[in-house]
Formats: C-alpha cells, structure tokens, sequence
C-alpha cells in the first residue's frame, strides 16, 4: 500500500461544494478519507491550492511537447481539436478527439466515440449547414467558432488604434458577434445543444446571457488570453497576439472576464496551437496563428483577475457540464486525478494522475 | 547627423531628428562637397512589390554616394515558392550589404527582416503601415518652402485605409507642429483615425477650406478586393481634386501626390500639371532626401 498525504492546502471541489483547508490522502491511487491510513509519504503544500485536475474544451496537439504542456499545465483531460496530430503518447492523459462538424460544405462523418462535434477555427459555412449540424447531432454538443467571414476579410488582429497605427487589417465585434446572434436564431428554432467557442465580445457574451435566460440549450467558453490582453499586445507586431479568434478592445476583454466569473461563460478553453517554425518564418500577417498556451492556462486566467474557486470551476465542473460528462471531484473514492496549484508563484507546481505525480 | 541602425518607420521620431535630415539634404540638393562616403560599400535592394520611383530612387541616392547598387526583384511572392521571408533577407544579408532596401507587401515586414538580419534594414514601403522616406521626401518639400510648419494646415486626401504613405506623413507632419486633416470616403478614412491625432471627414469641400498643401493619395485599385466607393467617376466628383476646387484654394496653396497618379480619378490632369503641383518636385527631392537617410544608417 501506498499512502501520500498532502498537507496544509486549500482545497477547492467545486463538485463536491468544497473551499477550505484540509489534507488530502491518496492512498493506491484513489483519494481516501482523512486519517483512513497510515501515511507512507508526506508532502507539504501549505499555501498552495489542491483541485481536480483540469479539462481543456479546446487544444491542437501536434507534437508531444503539447502532451508535456499539458502535464506540467494541471490537466488531466483534453479535447483534442480535429485538427490534431493522432498517435501521441497519452501520458496518463485522458485524450479525446473532437469530430469535425463539417467538412467544406458537408457534414462531418458523426464518429460515435468523439466527446463533441467542432467546427474548430472556422465557421461553419451557412446557416443552412448549421441547422442540419444540429439535426444531425442528436444532443451531442456542437461546437461552433462564430465568425461571418464577410467582416473578417484579411483580417489578423483585432479592429482598433493599434491596428490601425501597424496598418494591419482589424476584425470588427460585430463579425463575431452577428454570427452569434444567427447561430442562437437557428438554435432557437432547430433545437438541438450549442457551444460557442472562444467568444470575445462583449456583444456576444450580452447574447449568450439573453438565450441563457430564455432557456435555450447553449453554453460557451473563453480562452486565458482572450480574458487578459487586450488588442494592443499586437505593438510591435508581436507574435503573442497572432491568435484566432483576435485580441479585442480593454472593454471587451473586460466584459468577456465579466461573463467568466458570472457564469455566462462556462468554460475556458486555452486553444493552445504551436506554430511550427516555418509558419512563423513570415512577417505577422504571413504568419500561422496560435499560442502555447496549455502550460500556463490556469495561472493566467488567475493572473486575469478570475477568483480561485470559479478559475478551478472553469476547468472543471464547466467543461464536464459543455460536453455532459460527471464531473471530477475530490472526493473519498474517486481516482486521485489532481494538481497543486502555487498561487504565490503563480505556477502549477505539479500534477498527480491516478495517484502518480507527472 | 543623427545615426539609426535602422529605419523603419516615422512613428516617435522627434522634430530634431527628421530636421536633421532637411538639413542634411539641403546640402546634397545644393550640391555640397561629398567624397562619395558609401564607395566601395553594398546597397541591396530588395523589392517583392512593383516600384518604379522608389526603387530608381533609392538607386540614384546609393550612387550618387558611390555605393554599389545590387537590385533583388521578386517576382510574385517568394513564399508561394516555398521561400521564407527570413530565409530570402538572410541570404541578401550574407550578400554582405550595409543595409537592405525592402519593399514588401506585409505590414511589419521590414521590422521583420530587421529582427533576422546583421545590417540595416531601411523600409521603401511595408504593406500598409508606413513608408518613411516618401514622408520624409513630402515634408522635406514643404518644409523648403515653408522652414516651419506653426498655424500650417495639411489636408491628406484619398485611399487612406490602403496608404502607409499617410502614416508616414501623419507621424512626421504631426511631429513638426502641423495640423493634419484626412478625407475621403468613410469606407477608406475610418473614424479611428481622430484616435491619432487627425481631423476626420468626408466632405472634401469642406475640408479644403485654408489649407496651405493637398497631398493627394492614389486610389488603390489593386488594394481593393470589395466594393469601397460606387464608381470611380463618383469618387472624382466627390473626392478628386478637380480644376474646380484647386482654384478655390488659398493662392500659395500646394498640391502633392506620392505616385503613380491616376490621373482624372483622385487628381484632374490639368491640378497634376498644374502651378500649384509640387508632383515632380517631389520626385526630385527623394533623391536628396534618401540620400541622407542612407548616410545616416549605420
């Protein structure tokens, strides 16, 4: 038998209700009830934060330096965009592969064993293909990038001054956000569950909240960057803000953080992409997009102001909710799938899966 | 003179460094002595857009120096070859030039190359973020007739959404105390614009009212994948400066345009051919103005 006790955390459960100071005792790779065994290792975690570990709604996984990210990041489940790389070593990783929703202007073949179905980092081409999405789903959640390639034309960062000062081409709110208001129509008549992707507008959470009132089956989730910096990380064209969807004005991003903590926002996604070297061997407009971001994710969006127990809920109990899977807890007799969080340094210190530390 | 390791663009340049350059192009246009400072020195330019003047501009300067000129032509775009940007100025650069010449049709290019290479980088234009020299050349124009730019009002009107060229001018108009108006079709002068420090609007009547230069921006056509305007003959009636309206200018009143005009669009031919045109001045004094914007690179 093996038993490690960690002690003097803050634990955070928000499945099972929980905030509060206490040890945690794993014992053969499950949690177990405190004192039920004689500890065999000690660890001490005073001042740090213990959780379930984290799902990630969204990621493209290339190579198995993500894999590693992920790791060292606190999760233990990824949705792995359809775009991604098969065939990495899990790692003690749950990896889970979202189904193309469509493919150009068909539908995607529905793989029953995919989580969800995703449209990924495009829209999907018509509204006439996305009510048969919905159809052709049955309850399985879509999930939907909502962007009307009409008003994104050469597009790669957000509009604003500092698009304008780079003589870069700014993607106005109002392409996200008049597709979202056409894509909750649709939903609103076709029925069926949808999931809006890294939203960033202020517009658009307003929309999310009103179907949300009026009962529709929709949910939706933000990435840490889109709830952090704001379109003038793109001074200087640098490359942290070559991302898609764009970085958006200080009022959106605020209202996007808004809609994070009070649970107009279900989840946060980190859409973390790895440009390989030659996508970025191109000035910003050339270049590919994409972050790392799977590494940092959680201590970002506390860094973006996010309180401790909704930035676990966000990575938790949110996601499980999106894609109707039970959510991880922290209690006696689950798998001990957690990670400890150091809020001082602002890092994941490390993550444990089924009982072994990674 | 001044030093710049490179020159990549007018935004943050102060007053005293773009004079230094007026100054210093002066005494290349009055014909001072110079010992051909650039000899046995390597210019490479390296141009992935069509350019006539900027190019046989930046090649008159480089020799009127004594520098060696090596001309570097994309046809069509190196990356749908497979060649990188980096890959392409890397290679130019272990050609051993001091400085590259790039015109690209990305904006940031030039900053780009200038991160990846161990020479200079001077940008002859990058998309549509900026394209110093032209500034440089535009305001070194007025400021020969002008020496100061206090209570002068400068109206840029045009393509400005598709322009690096009204950066370029803004930064360096505004950084020598003029006042600078902007006009033109709303789908090409964006409201945003009063964010950096210009006048906005749409009505070019209005707008010339007591301005001392027009500088006219080309219509882009090639630029323009959407409809922006209805037509171009809507666009001269409402934008074009007319024979009509250059009369009702103030008499010391100039008019300037970067090139190549569209002659009968944004510009009547007769205002091109016109007294008040500094036009082929303007082309005349890029030679000077590059001339020290080269010895100034280091």
């Amino acid at each position: 038998m093996t038993a490690l006790l960690l002690e003097g955390a803050r634990v955070i459960d928000p499945a099972g209700g929980e905030d509060g100071q206490r040890d945690v005792l794993i014992v053969d790779g499950r949690l177990a009830a405190p004192k039920s065994a004689t500890p065999t290792e000690r660890r001490d975690v005073s001042g740090c934060w213990v959780f379930p570990a984290l799902t990630d709604l969204r990621c493209v996984l290339r190579v198995q330096d993500d894999v590693a990210d992920a790791l060292a990041g606190g999760f233990a489940r990824l949705i792995a965009d359809p775009s991604s790389a098969r065939g990495l070593k899990a790692d003690g990783l749950e990896l889970r592969f979202a189904a193309e929703v469509t493919r150009g202007t068909e539908l995607g073949e529905r793989a029953l064993e995919a989580p969800c179905l995703s449209s990924g980092f495009a829209p999907i081409a018509t509204n006439g293909l996305l009510r048969r999405a919905l159809q052709h789903a049955e309850r399985k959640v879509v999930m939907l990038h909502a962007e009307d390639v009409t008003l994104t034309a050469g597009a790669v960062v957000g509009e604003g001054t500092t698009a304008l000062r780079l003589g870069l081409t700014g993607a106005p709110p109002e392409s996200e956000v008049a597709a979202v208001a056409a894509a909750l129509a649709v939903l609103e008549g076709t029925g069926g569950r949808l999931h809006f992707s890294h939203l960033t507008c202020r517009g658009s959470v307003e929309r999310i909240a009103q179907a949300k009132r009026q009962g529709l089956s929709v949910t939706a989730d933000a990435t840490p960057h889109h709830l952090r910096d704001d379109d003038a990380k793109a001074e200087g064209y640098g490359l942290e803000a070559r991302v898609w969807p764009p970085l958006r004005s200080r009022a959106d991003v605020e209202a996007v953080k808004k809609a994070a903590i009070d649970g107009t926002l279900d989840a946060v996604a980190t859409d973390h992409k790895r440009p390989s070297i030659l996508e970025r061997e191109h000035p910003f407009e050339m270049a590919a997009f994409g972050k790392l971001s799977l590494r940092t994710a959680f201590a970002d969006v506390v860094a973006a102001g996010v309180p401790a127990a909704r930035a676990v809920a966000l990575f938790t109990v949110g996601p499980a909710a999106v894609l109707g899977l039970t959510p991880p807890s922290l209690g006696a007799g689950q798998g001990a799938d957690l990670a400890v969080f150091d809020p001082q340094a602002n890092r994941m210190r490390y993550t444990i899966l089924q009982g072994a530390s990674r | 003179m001044p030093v710049f390791r490179h020159l990549l663009s007018l935004e943050g340049m102060g007053r005293p460094q773009i004079e230094a350059f007026f100054t210093r192009a002066a005494e290349f246009e009055a014909g001072g002595p110079h010992k051909a400072p650039l000899a046995g020195r390597l210019v490479a330019n390296l141009f992935f857009e069509p350019s006539t003047r900027t190019r046989s501009s930046f090649e008159a300067a480089a020799k009127a120096l004594g520098a060696d000129v090596l001309n570097w032509t994309v046809a069509g775009s190196s990356a749908s070859k497979g060649e990188t940007l980096l890959d392409t100025v890397r290679n130019i650069a272990a050609l051993g030039p001091f400085a590259i010449i790039i015109r690209h049709q990305a904006s940031g290019a030039a900053a780009f190359a200038a991160a990846n290479v161990p020479c200079s980088v001077i940008n002859a234009g990058d998309g549509r973020h900026e394209h110093p020299s032209q500034g440089l050349l535009d305001t070194y124009t007025l400021w020969r007739r002008w020496k100061t730019f206090q209570n002068r009002r400068v109206l840029v009107v045009g393509d400005v959404l598709h322009s690096r060229v009204v950066r370029s001018n803004l930064h360096a108009l505004k950084a020598l105390g003029a006042q600078v108006a902007l006009c033109g079709p709303r789908s090409l002068v964006h409201d945003g614009w009063a964010a950096l420090g210009a006048q906005v609007d749409t009505d070019l009547d209005r707008s010339l009212e007591g301005v001392d230069a027009v500088m006219v921006l080309r219509v882009q056509r090639e630029r323009m994948a959407d409809a922006f305007f209805a037509s171009e003959r809507e666009y001269h009636q409402r934008w074009g400066l007319s024979a009509e309206r250059a009369a009702r200018l103030k008499p010391d009143a100039v008019v300037m345009h970067p090139g190549p005009v569209n002659r009968g669009v944004e510009i009547a031919p007769e205002v091109a051919d016109g007294p008040r045109s500094l036009i082929l001045e303007q082309v005349r004094n890029g030679v000077f103005v590059r001339m020290a914007i080269l010895e100034s690179v280091k």
